[in-house]
C-alpha cells in the first residue's frame, strides 16, 4: 500500500505561440502587460524582488499572492515563488512558477510549470502519515502472518 | 480485535476508535468473516485533499488564452 504520494505536485501547461520569444518575454515581465493576462502586480524583473499578484474576482474577495523572483534569463527562463495564504490554512499553497521559452521555427514554445505542496499535505503526508503508516504496516504484517 | 491490538502496539479501545474514524472517512473498509473482521486500507481516498493542481491547471489554461489574446493585440 502506498500512501506516500510525493509531497510536491506539479502543474504543467504548454503552448506554441506564433510570436518571437522577445515579445512573449515582454508580456511575462512588464507589469502593465502582465495585468492584461495574469494579474495586477508590482513585479520587477530582478532576482530577489518581492512582489504581490492581486485580483478581485468578486467585490468582497481579495486574492493576494506572495511572490519572489527566483530566476531570470532574458527571453528564456523566468521563475518566481507563488505563495497563497487562504483564509482556511488547509488551502494554503507554497509553490514555484517557472516559465521556459524555447525559440522554434514557428515562434515560441512556452512552458509553465507550477510545482509545490500545501501545508495540509505536509501534515497529512508527514506527521500524521508517519503514525498511520506505522499502524498500517503493523496491521499488514499481522494480517500476512495470520492468513 | 485482541490480535490487532497486539500487532498495532496500541490499546484495544484506541484501535477500535481509530478504525471507526478511518472507516467513516472512507480510508478503510471492513469485511466480516465469522467472528473475524478484516480491515483493508483505501489509499486513493486521501488524494483529493492534496489536489490543488486540478484547479490550477484550469487557471493557467485560461491565463494562456488571455496571453494569446494580448500577444495578438501587441504591436511588436
Amino acid at each position: 500500500m502506498s500512501m506516500a504520494a510525493s509531497e510536491t505536485r506539479s502543474v504543467v501547461v504548454e503552448r506554441q505561440f506564433p510570436f518571437p520569444p522577445e515579445k512573449i518575454w515582454r508580456a511575462l515581465t512588464q507589469r502593465h502587460l502582465m495585468e492584461e493576462w495574469l494579474m495586477k502586480s508590482d513585479f520587477k524583473p530582478v532576482v530577489g524582488h518581492r512582489f504581490n499578484l492581486k485580483r478581485t474576482p468578486k467585490p468582497d474577495v481579495n486574492i493576494v499572492i506572495d511572490c519572489e523572483v527566483l530566476e531570470i534569463e532574458p527571453n528564456k527562463t523566468l521563475s518566481y515563488s507563488w505563495d497563497f495564504a487562504h483564509d482556511d490554512p488547509a488551502f494554503n499553497l507554497k509553490s514555484v512558477v517557472t516559465f521556459t521559452l524555447t525559440r522554434t521555427s514557428a515562434g515560441t514554445h512556452l512552458r509553465m510549470e507550477q510545482s509545490g505542496f500545501r501545508p495540509d499535505q505536509r501534515q497529512a503526508f508527514g506527521g500524521a502519515m508517519g503514525g498511520w503508516r506505522q499502524f498500517f504496516d503493523n496491521l499488514e504484517n499481522f494480517l500476512a502472518r495470520t492468513d | 480485535m485482541g490480535a490487532l491490538t497486539a500487532a498495532a502496539g496500541v490499546s484495544q479501545p484506541a484501535v477500535s476508535k481509530h478504525l471507526g474514524v478511518l472507516k467513516q472517512a472512507g480510508l478503510v473498509r471492513d469485511r466480516h468473516e465469522g467472528r473475524l473482521t478484516h480491515y483493508s486500507a483505501q489509499p486513493g481516498a486521501l488524494t483529493p485533499l492534496a489536489d490543488w493542481t486540478v484547479e490550477m491547471a484550469s487557471f493557467w489554461e485560461k491565463r494562456f488564452d488571455q496571453l494569446e489574446d494580448l500577444l495578438k493585440r501587441m504591436d511588436q
